[in-house]
């Protein structure tokens, strides 16, 4: 029993500790997603609207680690034929943030791994039709949380994100597969609770 | 026995490995007795002839894809009185009979072979002649024994003139592929009246080296026609466009025996010449204005007493009347390629594949009556990769592997089965 209160003891006093310096900012954020490759381009007509949310706490002073899932989804066609054809894509970003403390709020750079989900639809009856795979890219960000009062905050922010899904290993025949290139730019803005002491 | 020959004829002729050309290939010999045929129809698709029997006052039905009579057409409103000649219109949904004996027009639908009526004009006198007009508003009939032309609506079957023409004993008519001009042959005057279709009028006569003009045909180009010269054994050439004769075909091997039917292919080649007496058929080059040679008969000859030649929509073959109770079948020639066959390799990409495909353009053959066509990738005309209706006129073959050439051969393909010669293209995909 005695063990058992020491315990107890010891959890409060490191989570007070914790608690002391604690800071994080939860957010959700829209963006436009500016696709870099050129097929994208061509078959998503420059992108759209990318939507998600992010964690972002304090490690060690000024470094922060951060959590993010977006959306995106875009309808198009394919050059030239006009097949329709639709991309949903899930990606997922965790890695580091410094902040530069200013009168106003923060500056920060990030960077980051960025798991992504991509799933293809094709409307032809002459290619697969749905595709679907996981792959792996990384995020750089830039931006500024702008603190509006004691809790709240504005983000407004510009990342960019790289990653191929690469689906040549698969037995897609009667059709070609290719490397699916989906990096771009994003820009936008973000709204969130900060909770710091 | 003849079934199986005509079943022989449409696989041999399907897979491009053509029959002689200008030989008999096979006969019709289940006419009815003393059918006698005065003339031969066939309908604008070329699946159906329309065999009119004077004697008998029927009208055959020909079934042209097995070349066997299967029946006549029904008679309920005896509207059949010893028909002479008979005209389909171009969309192929009515037939005119040209009831010579009787003094009208007998009316027939071709869907259920069955009459539906006549047509009375005083100016029908022994009509023995239709042409109609290629929009199918109206028909031109000529009288065996009244001088006039006589215009018919043919959507209210309703006389709408009769056109007084410069000669007697009209006998045969015919008009431009373009519908704006007829010609008439005079048998008794030796003459032709000239008919302008548009505004109804006799616009003059042609006189020249006719004697006892009985058929005559125009080129598909509109540019030439031929007259059968029956009493003199010879056929005048018309420059169409100057109303004028310009000659006589040159026959070095004197083989116009009573001219009496001419037909022209479809592609305005060659002209076929059907000697009554000489029981042959001349073949005039159209371009020489020559005769290269007559057609063979097999043994036994079929070929006997003709009277009357008509040419299938898409010029394979030719259907020659005789004064017997049979129908000879002369081979012509494989029908023409589709023209202008081209091809162009094309890719479909997607972000995550690609899909390669060669898309293949043709035009249509310059004869009638394709129905399909067939699309195959080797010359031997066995691989097929698909089958087009007639106003498709591309085919586009996907999935195709990257930097590989692919041969098309495009065939046109008829309702009866007959098959073109084939159009070849080549395309190497991307």
């Amino acid at each position: 029993m005695l063990h058992l209160l020491q315990k107890t003891l010891l959890v409060a006093v490191f989570v007070h500790h914790s608690m002391h310096a604690y800071d994080f900012l939860l957010e959700g954020k829209a963006a436009y997603f500016l696709p870099t490759g050129d097929l994208f381009k061509k078959i998503y007509h420059n992108g759209g609207g990318i939507y998600g949310s992010e964690f972002t706490a304090r490690i060690w002073r000024q470094l922060y680690g951060f959590a993010s899932a977006d959306f995106f989804s875009k309808q198009g066609f394919s050059p030239i034929v006009l097949t329709p054809t639709t991309v949903h894509m899930q990606q997922i970003g965790i890695g580091l943030k410094y902040l530069h403390d200013c009168s106003w709020g923060d500056l920060y750079l990030g960077l980051g791994a960025l798991p992504t989900h991509i799933k293809t639809i094709d409307c032809s009856p002459y290619v697969v039709r749905k595709h679907t795979k996981w792959g792996c890219g990384g995020v750089l960000k830039a931006g500024i949380y702008v603190n509006l009062c004691e809790y709240l905050f504005l983000d407004l922010f510009l990342d960019y994100s790289f990653a191929t899904i690469s689906f040549c290993s698969r037995k897609t025949v009667p059709t070609i597969p290719h490397d699916a290139h989906v990096s771009g730019c994003w820009f936008g803005a973000g709204f969130g609770f900060r909770f710091s002491n | 026995m003849f079934k199986a020959y005509a079943l022989l004829f449409f696989v041999v002729s399907f897979q491009g490995t053509a029959y002689v050309p200008n030989t008999i290939i096979g006969t019709i010999t289940n006419l009815p007795a003393n059918t006698r045929p005065s003339s031969l129809t066939i309908s604008p698709e070329g699946t159906t002839m329309y065999v009119p029997s004077y004697s008998n006052s029927t009208v055959g039905i020909v079934d042209m894809a097995t070349n066997v009579v299967t029946g006549l057409v029904s008679n309920p409103n005896h509207a059949i009185q010893s028909p002479w000649f008979i005209a389909i219109n171009p969309s192929g949904t009515t037939g005119y009979i040209c009831n010579v004996g009787h003094n009208n027009i007998g009316i027939f639908d071709t869907a259920t072979q069955a009459t539906l009526g006549q047509i009375f004009h005083p100016a029908l006198q022994n009509p023995w002649s239709m042409v109609i007009t290629p929009n199918g508003q109206q028909a031109l009939v000529t009288s065996q024994s009244f001088p006039y032309v006589t215009v018919i609506n043919l959507q209210t079957n309703i006389v709408l003139t009769a056109i007084r023409l410069g000669g007697t004993g009209p006998f045969t008519i015919a008009m431009t592929a373009d519908g704006t001009k007829a010609y008439v042959a005079h048998f008794a005057d030796d003459s032709l009246s000239i008919i302008d279709v548009t505004s109804k009028t006799n616009t003059g006569t042609i006189t020249g080296t006719f004697s006892g003009p009985i058929a005559l045909a125009f080129t598909p180009q509109n540019t030439k026609a031929y007259v059968c010269n029956s009493d003199n054994n010879t056929v005048s050439i018309i420059d169409v466009r100057a109303n004028k004769v310009i000659g006589l075909v040159n026959d070095p091997q004197a083989t116009f025996s009573a001219p009496s039917s001419v037909a022209i292919t479809p592609d305005g080649k060659t002209a076929y010449i059907v000697n009554n007496t000489g029981n042959s058929i001349s073949i005039v080059e159209v371009a020489t204005d020559t005769v290269t040679g007559t057609v063979t008969d097999t043994t036994p000859p079929t070929i006997t007493r003709p009277r009357y030649i008509a040419i299938t929509p898409n010029g394979e073959l030719g259907y020659i009347m005789n004064g017997t109770n049979v129908i000879s079948i002369l081979f012509i020639a494989m029908s023409p390629a589709p023209i202008n066959a081209q091809g162009v390799a094309a890719k479909n990409v997607f972000l995550t594949q690609t899909e390669r495909f060669n898309r293949i353009t043709w035009e249509a053959p310059p004869t009638s009556g394709t129905t399909q066509y067939k699309i195959y990738r080797n010359a031997q005309l066995t691989q097929l990769a698909a089958t087009v209706s007639a106003n498709r006129l591309q085919y586009i073959d996907h999935n195709r592997q990257p930097k590989t050439t692919y041969n098309y051969y495009i065939v046109a393909v008829d309702s009866v089965g007959n098959a073109s010669l084939p159009a070849h293209v080549s395309v190497v995909s991307c």
